[in-house]
């Protein structure tokens, strides 16, 4: 779903802290993006605002928030978005949904960068042209913000390393918020004109 | 920090083992649901209130078993404690003692000042200690757990360790080295 339409430029919002952080932007900065919002389930994440369940996309209907058992729904609500409608996915590292996404991103890269490798060699294969249609979201053209979050507990800090380290492996530019509630809008409104320079950004740095 | 964003994220991760851990100690699947419910609640508050320093020393999944398994308890107590008041018309404490002096089962034994005992309250002697302990204790003692189906539980690694260090806390804030004074001055004070 979307909250904006004629906009070039997209941004994917993941979670709940990208959901906060939605609700705290100005809408003129929103104004200028088609903005998907992706939330695991509506159990603890109710809004009024049009958002997609990513729960929505388990048959089963009951979708487990467990690393193992989101890979499928998400590659399914992928393929219900067109590659390049997104340029910035936001959402924060601490949360398994976000974790999840950015680890496929890392996967689809070097699923690539073997068959890139093996291409003369596989030009006629069916399986070949099976994997290329499988891996058409493309994210190593996607930039990508973490919002800042001060969690205490030691795994989740050393899971969220994990997962930024893997983002700068596998998008092309990786940024973050500098405190727990940044203001975004002036980061937004520099990153629609396309000028390509936020380092003066206040709240928001290149990692 | 959103505190509920944690609490929401938290839940999410561990609904499952939170679930299974009521449901290994409260065996009723209503009463399990409604646990479930009210410690939910439980957890909230208490991330709301903690501070980060005292959250920081925890992995999460630790912290969530703990919580878990020390409300659990509580949860069991508290009925019991209404169970045991309901079906015992209870006398006043000093027909309680008159009685047992009669029988020979005072707290302090008059003749043999060995069989004497001293009664503590579960709830207090917990109280003692900080959660991490409490849960060790209430595994190893209530539900006779190996320290390798605690370390599993809890996600510690060296649960043995906090527990000698918390039987020890124990010993010393009860006094038992002085209780046993007293019955030594008992024997040999003739």
């Amino acid at each position: 779903m979307n909250n904006s339409v004629n906009s070039e430029n997209g941004i994917l919002w993941v979670g709940d802290k990208a959901l906060e952080t939605y609700l705290n932007t100005d809408k003129n900065v929103l104004k200028a993006y088609t903005n998907y919002l992706l939330l695991f389930d509506s159990s603890y994440s109710k809004t009024d605002r049009e958002v997609t369940y990513l729960s929505d996309f388990e048959e089963s209907g009951k979708l487990d928030y467990d690393s193992n058992q989101l890979s499928e729904p998400i590659q399914k609500y992928f393929s219900t978005i067109e590659n390049k409608k997104i340029d910035l996915m936001i959402g924060s590292s601490y949360e398994l949904l976000f974790q999840k996404i950015i680890d496929m991103a890392k996967e689809v890269k070097s699923r690539e960068t073997v068959k890139n490798d093996k291409e003369e060699y596989q030009l006629f294969s069916f399986q070949h042209f099976r994997n290329r249609t499988e891996t058409e979201f493309d994210f190593s053209a996607k930039d990508t913000l973490f919002l800042e979050q001060n969690i205490p507990f030691k795994d989740m800090i050393s899971d969220s390393k994990n997962t930024i380290k893997k983002a700068k492996k596998s998008y092309r530019n990786v940024l973050t918020t500098k405190k727990d509630i940044a203001e975004i809008n002036e980061f937004l409104y520099r990153f629609s004109e396309m000028t390509g320079d936020v380092s003066n950004c206040t709240d928001v740095e290149i990692i | 920090m959103n505190r509920r964003l944690l609490f929401t994220e938290l839940i999410r991760r561990h609904e499952s083992n939170i679930r299974k851990t009521i449901r290994v100690r409260i065996k009723n699947s209503m009463d399990a649901d409604d646990v479930f419910q009210d410690l939910s609640m439980h957890i909230l508050d208490k991330i709301e209130r903690e501070s980060e320093d005292q959250l920081s020393k925890w992995d999460s999944k630790s912290w969530m078993a703990t919580v878990t398994i020390n409300y659990c308890y509580s949860v069991l107590r508290k009925v019991t404690s209404k169970k045991s008041r309901r079906m015992t018309d209870l006398p006043d404490d000093e027909t309680l003692e008159r009685k047992a002096y009669q029988k020979g089962e005072a707290g302090m034994h008059q003749e043999d000042p060995s069989r004497s005992v001293k009664h503590f309250q579960i709830d207090d002697i917990l109280s003692l200690l900080n959660e991490r302990d409490q849960t060790i204790i209430i595994l190893k003692l209530f539900e006779n757990r190996s320290m390798e189906e605690i370390d599993e539980i809890t996600g510690l690694t060296n649960s043995s360790q906090y527990y000698k260090r918390a039987i020890e806390k124990i010993r010393t804030k009860i006094d038992v080295d002085g209780f046993k004074d007293q019955y030594d001055d008992f024997f040999f004070d003739d």
